[in-house]
């Protein structure tokens, strides 16, 4: 588990799907294809972002009549300066302690 | 409107999907919904995105949800799933218990049917059925349920064996007119057939305890139109849902 909340790789991976189309409302299988997260790891990651208020949701009518209208999401004001913050912070440092074995990490500082 | 059984279109688009799309919608739903009609927002909105999956996608999409709905479940939240009525209780051996009940109801439910499975290996039935594909067949069920028009249903033995689709029992009259086949006077509604599809045939009364069978492709099917009606003792099954391709 990273010491860090929200800086798992999958996290990260919503996070920049998230960020390319900031306004944009989106659905979660478009997100589950664009970020390659199976559903029962995309889910519980929207839940969390939203739990904190990062994510904001609504319902949408239905893609084809017949349907279930849709639930959609998109990254607050707050959500999409985090995103971001935590996405620099992960560029900013590539080789991330948690990957790497413990003597090699004690050598690094 | 005469209904047959068989795929129509004012049918739910749910029940056109192959059986393991079914299945795994209805997984889903459990995992989500449990014993309620309505999980949370988010159970929903996983469930609105499974209509959105294609071919395999969906039991992929299903199974991965229902596993984080049950795990989000044991660690006594519920984001995924219903507030209320879980599908498994939370204690192990109730859950022992349960999955106990469901092995007892689905043998029993297997041995009540017994069901076997048939290849189709000639094009006399198409497009329903098509070559090379493979159907579980009730074997005992049909005898305490019935049989119908509509039914597809095999008779003959091993070396000869026959699958075609009920058009008429005994006491029925029929006959053709226009290209279609008419049961005791009306037009029979067959969505299922070819589109453009021609039905001659000469006119009959279908015996007591017989069956008048006829293959979907009229063009190559050999049946009662040559052969007269079927003894309904002959059928040896009835088709129940296709295991063969899967998609």
């Amino acid at each position: 588990m990273p010491r860090t909340p929200d800086t798992s790789p999958q996290t990260m991976r919503v996070f920049q799907a998230l960020l390319s189309d900031p306004a944009q409302w989106r659905h979660g299988y478009e997100l589950s294809k664009e970020t390659a997260l199976a559903s029962g790891t995309l889910y519980p990651i929207l839940i969390r972002l939203a739990d904190r208020e990062l994510l904001e949701t609504r319902w949408e009518p239905p893609s084809r009549p017949g349907r279930p209208p849709r639930h959609a999401y998109r990254l607050t004001a707050d959500g999409a300066a985090y995103a971001r913050s935590r996405l620099a912070d992960q560029a900013a440092q590539p080789a991330n302690r948690s990957t790497q074995r413990p003597s090699l990490a004690m050598e690094a500082t | 409107m005469s209904t047959t059984r068989g795929a129509a279109a004012s049918d739910d688009a749910t029940m056109t999907d192959p059986w393991s799309r079914r299945a795994a919608r209805a997984l889903l739903r459990r995992a989500v919904r449990g014993r309620s009609e309505r999980g949370s927002d988010w159970g929903e909105g996983m469930l609105a995105e499974f209509e959105e999956t294609t071919g395999w996608e969906s039991v992929r999409w299903s199974m991965s949800g229902a596993m984080a709905s049950w795990r989000e479940r044991r660690n006594g939240r519920s984001l995924l799933a219903a507030g209320l009525g879980a599908l498994l209780p939370r204690r192990r051996n109730a859950r022992l218990a349960v999955a106990g009940v469901l092995i007892v109801a689905l043998t029993a439910g297997f041995v009540r049917f017994v069901v076997s499975p048939v290849y189709i290996p000639s094009g006399s039935m198409e497009p329903t059925l098509l070559i090379g594909s493979r159907y579980f067949v009730d074997r005992v069920a049909f005898r305490f349920t019935g049989l119908e028009p509509g039914d597809i249903v095999t008779h003959g033995n091993a070396d000869r064996r026959f699958t075609k689709r009920i058009l008429g029992v005994g006491g029925d009259v029929i006959d053709c007119a226009n290209g279609a086949l008419r049961r005791n006077g009306q037009p029979v509604t067959e969505p299922y057939l070819a589109p453009g599809t021609v039905t001659e045939c000469s006119t009959v009364t279908v015996p007591p305890d017989s069956l008048y069978l006829l293959g979907d492709h009229r063009e190559v099917s050999i049946d009662s139109r040559q052969n007269g009606p079927v003894d309904k003792d002959a059928v040896t099954g009835r088709l129940l849902v296709r295991f063969w391709p899967l998609m």
